[in-house]
């Protein structure tokens, strides 16, 4: 399972929120709705997503608990019932702060375990891209994903494809930009 | 970690280690520099980095570091006017002053030889120390 959460700002402090129990976070999965086996991408609300993505290998009983083809799931941290469920999930596994930082990405295991994967940068857009083609091309994407790896790369970055204003210089938009000659990281080829 | 420009306008202040804790990068915080009081929890968040993070490719999925971040104004955006008081870093020093953000002025009181005290990081750390011991 992979969880990010995007650019866009969000509302006050979560501190207060109790997760009990891990059927709080069982329940935060939605389908996607594949009719086959290959994964699917739920795209909906694409700026502002928390993104699910679960395998065969390392990934969710997606199957058998939320349908055929389930792998990737996504949250819109600016729908309220969306935004409820990333900041269940964050709290409980991830890097959680009163205004915790996006995106955030996590895995869940065969045994239902999940795990905290990836963050996003403070510092830059740039940052976050290169951590982010990094990962991408580590061991451990390779070994979760169930789509053939370039598929699962595209994905990943179609839900990453969003844009906000430059924070804190001036107020144009920028992005995360995937360019596979790009110089910076691995690459998202190969 | 003090993320500057060439102006000295700093931007970012970052801790990081095995383990951070807000609450005591908080009370560092504000003791860095008059203006920095009222920082709250709020505005510090949090990040774990990897071994893919750095573009290792350790199979060792264990934890690599975790940071802290304070980000200039983040949160507190009710005035982005030229006008504003922002902190900067002294040129001469690890003291950190607080200016008009559009001010030339690239040095703490100290340095410039006029009154005033600045904190310095490492003062911060040390009463951070102090105060932690205590309690």
């Amino acid at each position: 399972m992979w969880i990010a959460v995007p650019y866009l700002r969000r509302k006050p402090s979560q501190s207060s929120m109790q997760i009990n129990a891990r059927s709080d976070i069982e329940d935060v999965s939605e389908p996607s709705g594949g009719q086959d086996d290959r994964p699917q991408i739920d795209t909906r609300g694409a700026r502002n997503m928390v993104p699910v993505l679960s395998s065969s290998d390392c990934g969710a009983d997606a199957e058998s608990r939320r349908g055929p083809g389930n792998p990737l799931l996504s949250y819109d941290i600016d729908i309220p019932d969306q935004e409820a469920k990333a900041d269940k999930l964050v709290l409980k596994f991830g890097d959680w702060s009163e205004d915790y930082l996006v995106p955030q990405v996590f895995v869940e295991t065969k045994e239902g375990i999940i795990q905290h994967v990836f963050t996003g940068y403070s510092e830059s857009v740039d940052s976050t891209k290169r951590a982010l083609n990094s990962f991408l091309n580590s061991p451990l994407f390779a070994r979760c994903s169930r789509l053939p790896t370039d598929d699962a790369k595209s994905a990943l970055k179609e839900l990453f494809a969003i844009t906000a204003s430059c924070y804190g210089h001036c107020k144009e938009l920028s992005g995360l930009e995937f360019r596979d000659d790009s110089g910076i990281g691995p690459g998202m080829s190969g | 970690m003090v993320q500057v420009c060439p102006d000295r306008y700093v931007s970012r202040i970052v801790r990081y280690g095995s383990q951070v804790d807000p609450d005591q990068f908080k009370r560092i915080l504000r003791m860095l520099a008059p203006g920095l009081e009222g920082v709250e929890s709020g505005d510090i968040r949090v990040a774990s980095r990897y071994a893919w993070d750095f573009g290792l490719n350790s199979v060792d999925d264990d934890l690599t570091v975790r940071l802290a971040y304070w980000t200039e104004g983040y949160r507190k955006t009710k005035n982005e006017g030229a006008d504003r008081v922002a902190l900067f870093l002294c040129s001469n020093k690890d003291s950190l002053l607080m200016q008009p953000v559009n001010s030339r002025n690239k040095f703490c009181s100290k340095c410039n030889d006029s009154a005033g005290t600045v904190s310095t990081v490492r003062d911060a750390l040390r009463l951070s120390r102090s105060s932690n011991e205590q309690t």
